[in-house]
């Protein structure tokens, strides 16, 4: 994975393999400080990939289940904070999937009144110091990130929330590095507006 | 002379390939106008740590996850657990098939088997001796009782 700001600890791939190879055999320890180096990232992912209104807690919680579930599948030849992100984004497509077969109200009926700035919020991510415009541009900017095609818009999560490499998004989405870059330029000509008024 | 300043393409380019030594880089690197176009785009991309959650809350998320792993498989555990196992399971079957001989104390099945289940409860044991086999002990398949009539 590729650095994001964050308060993600370093990691040395060896020693990553050890903690893997520690929490195959059981060692809870291992297994926490595997879920610990990455979970920010997880938490984006979440926050932004999960239809509105879903349960981010709960999504990170089951992604980090099933990752200890088949932790056995996970080869070492990506990275596994880019094999967590791409569980957590597994996990949202198959809410969003369910959520469209069960539509509340479609994306054309809202109206842009209807932002909920405080919707990208987590529940208990309080929050006093920004500015209700930021928020707006904020929640703006991840409506439109929602309409984005799926892959355009999982990319977009993938590489700029979770930090994920080129190569590494491909894999998550089944693509070619190539189709990767297209699908990151033509997610940022849609947001670009949304995403420089959200400038901090 | 007119400066020709980065397109909006091409700085889209140097936020997803991080192209360093690219004519776009070296552009960005001497112009000032485009430098700061370039991190306006890098910040707003930024992940927005505000809104993570807290610490505590992390935490909390992890923890029950870890708690929800069964950690090692039941293929891994040592032969002495499965020899505790086997015991368990015949200590618990014993009084369902001496309760159920003829004349002996009527059975309530369900009675017996919520005590078993109470006794399994988060018990990997009761994977392997299911309520089924214990039911098939304690009571015949078709609702006669198992015990041998001789
Ligand atoms: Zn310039």
């Amino acid at each position: 994975m590729a650095s994001v700001p964050s308060r993600e600890l370093p990691v040395e791939s060896d020693d990553e393999l050890t903690l893997v190879e520690r929490a195959r055999a059981g060692d809870r320890e291992a297994a926490g400080q595997l879920l610990q180096r990455y979970e920010l990232s997880v938490w984006r992912v979440c926050r932004h990939l999960l239809p509105a209104g879903e349960d981010v807690e709960g999504a990170v919680q089951e992604t980090f289940v099933r990752a200890l579930g088949k932790l056995h599948r996970y080869s070492g030849s990506g990275s596994f904070g880019g094999w967590l992100a791409t569980i957590a984004a597994n996990y949202c497509r198959d809410r969003r999937r369910r959520a469209r077969l069960v539509p509340f109200r479609s994306l054309e009926e809202e109206k842009e009144d209807d932002v909920n700035p405080l919707a990208v919020l987590p529940a208990d991510g309080a929050d006093p110091e920004r500015t209700a415009m930021g928020r707006q541009a904020m929640a703006r900017m991840q409506r439109e990130l929602e309409r984005l095609p799926r892959r355009q818009q999982e990319a977009f999560v993938l590489r700029f929330f979770a930090g994920m490499e080129l190569a590494e998004i491909a894999a998550a989405l089944g693509v070619e590095v190539g189709s990767v870059k297209t699908h990151l330029h033509r997610a940022l000509k849609r947001v670009r507006g949304q995403v420089l008024e959200a400038v901090p | 002379m007119r400066v020709e300043h980065l397109t909006d393409d091409e700085l889209d380019s140097l936020l997803v390939e991080d192209q360093e030594n690219s004519r776009a880089a070296e552009h960005a690197a001497s112009c000032l106008s485009c430098r700061r176009r370039l991190g306006e785009l890098r910040r707003a991309l930024r992940p927005d740590e505000e809104l993570d959650p807290p610490l505590a809350t992390r935490v909390r998320v992890r923890e029950a996850a870890l708690a929800a792993w069964a950690g090692p498989q039941p293929a891994r555990r040592p032969a002495w657990w499965w020899a505790v196992a086997a015991g368990l399971a015949a200590a618990l079957a014993l009084p369902l098939l001496q309760s159920g001989r003829p004349g002996g104390a009527e059975v309530d099945a369900a009675e017996v088997l919520s005590q078993v289940d109470i006794l399994l409860a988060g018990d990997p044991v009761s994977v392997a001796f299911p309520a089924e086999l214990v039911t098939a002990l304690a009571v015949g398949r078709d609702g006669a009782e198992t015990g041998d009539a001789s």
